[in-house]
């Protein structure tokens, strides 16, 4: 085996994957080669150093769900036309999430005004009723996603720590940690009413091992 | 004679490809709970997998269930030719790109950056130590890689395929993968200086 060929293929001997042959031919070659012997040493770290890189973890729960709803709605022979319009969104706010928050805004309050004037154009706004559930202010409160909370935990927190305190409030994490350390808790008990769920969050706000809890607002994405 | 190869990495071995190839054959047979523990076991593989070719954790999860929804319609087709692992992480490959692609088509269309550009910048709490450092840099060296080429170095270095198999992933000759790695060899030999220079990261 020559030089050129015993390098090209240093890094699937360093993985352990070369064939018998294949394997004992490099290593005569590194064996007698300086240049090669050394270029194997990085081949190992650099193995170690991607082996060791960070990897995201998240729980694989929500998203069968919704590749569930996918399958159904496939089984029943297609999608409505809100549906369909629901999944185009989804699917065109993919790519646009790669755009700077400015731009999406601007693109969406456009959107929204668009809307807007062909709403306006075609019928008569309906009256605005004080208390109506469905009109909904700044200052009004968000419908929150149920059994499901945000927190970030203190610095100090070890992973240990963290666990045992998600174990504590009977939850689990389905994802995070954010770029800013949020993670995203699910109640095992999916029944929990709002009251629950505020005791809850003003207890863990008193915690000295949470910086930051607060419910999960529904449809909000995690990640940052 | 010292070895000097590592050991492969358990995901691979015989008995994991016979588990793969039963539940397989229960998805072709339309049971979603072989699908859910396909999907269950699949699920970090290709997270990780698909976030280093797209840049994008929206994206690596939207990819993960374009890839299951192929092997849920195209599990009966699976001939066997490959070990599972391949042939998933093969539609992964090409799903990864796509992804890619398009989104990238998006953020030229808006003038916005490239998505590389948009990976969170590297803001250390406390005093950051070595290792830490060197897996930013590592980080930033990938990124300055083709996705083709941080497809070959992703399945190499932490899946631990070999060549051979890289090659059935991404639907090219061998040959092409062991260019990939070399162009990608010399490049992160330049971004990472102290590789190598003397022990682990030194």
């Amino acid at each position: 085996m020559n030089h050129e060929t015993a390098n090209g293929v240093l890094p699937w001997y360093a993985n352990g994957t070369l064939a018998d042959d294949e394997r004992q031919h490099v290593e005569d070659h590194v064996h007698a080669c300086l240049t090669c012997h050394l270029e194997l040493k990085k081949e190992h770290e650099l193995h170690e150093l991607v082996r060791a890189s960070p990897t995201v973890n998240l729980a694989p729960e929500e998203g069968f769900d919704r590749l569930s709803r996918r399958l159904d709605d496939d089984a029943r022979g297609g999608r409505s036309a809100v549906e369909q319009l629901a999944g185009a969104v989804e699917r065109l706010w993919g790519p646009l999430s790669t755009l700077s928050s400015a731009t999406r805004f601007s693109m969406a309050a456009l959107v929204l005004l668009a809307f807007a004037g062909v709403l306006s154009w075609r019928t008569i706004p309906p009256p605005v009723v004080q208390g109506d559930p469905d009109y909904f202010t700044l200052s009004s409160e968000f419908k929150s996603a149920g059994s499901e909370l945000d927190i970030v935990f203190a610095d100090h927190v070890s992973e240990r720590e963290l666990r045992a305190l998600v174990t504590e409030i009977d939850g689990s994490i389905i994802s995070g940690p954010t770029a800013l350390g949020r993670y995203r808790i699910r109640l095992t008990d999916d029944a929990v009413d709002e009251a629950h769920l505020s005791d809850l969050i003003r207890t863990l706000s008193h915690d000295e091992r949470v910086r930051f809890a607060g419910p999960s607002f529904a449809g909000e994405e995690t990640a940052e | 004679m010292t070895d000097f190869s590592a050991k492969r990495r358990p995901q691979h071995g015989a008995g994991q490809d016979s588990i793969d190839q039963s539940l397989l054959e229960r998805i072709a047979a339309g049971e979603r709970p072989a699908l859910h523990e396909l999907y269950v076991n699949y699920y970090q593989r290709l997270l990780r997998f698909l976030y280093r070719i797209t840049g994008q954790l929206e994206l690596a999860q939207e990819g993960i269930n374009d890839v299951m929804l192929v092997v849920w319609e195209k599990g009966h087709t699976f001939t066997g030719r490959s070990t599972v692992s391949t042939w998933i992480m093969g539609i992964a490959y090409r799903k990864g790109l796509k992804l890619r692609e398009k989104s990238k088509r998006w953020s030229d269309r808006f003038k916005a950056a490239d998505i590389d550009d948009w990976n969170e910048p590297f803001l250390p709490s406390e005093k950051p130590t070595d290792e830490v450092i060197m897996q930013d840099l590592l980080a930033r060296a990938l990124r300055q890689l083709s996705p083709e080429q941080r497809a070959v170095v992703e399945l190499t270095y932490f899946h631990g395929y070999s060549y051979q198999e890289i090659s059935a992933i991404a639907g090219c000759p061998v040959n092409t993968v062991k260019t990939r790695m070399f162009h990608a060899r010399a490049k992160l030999r330049t971004l990472l200086p102290k590789l190598g220079a003397d022990g682990p990261y030194k």
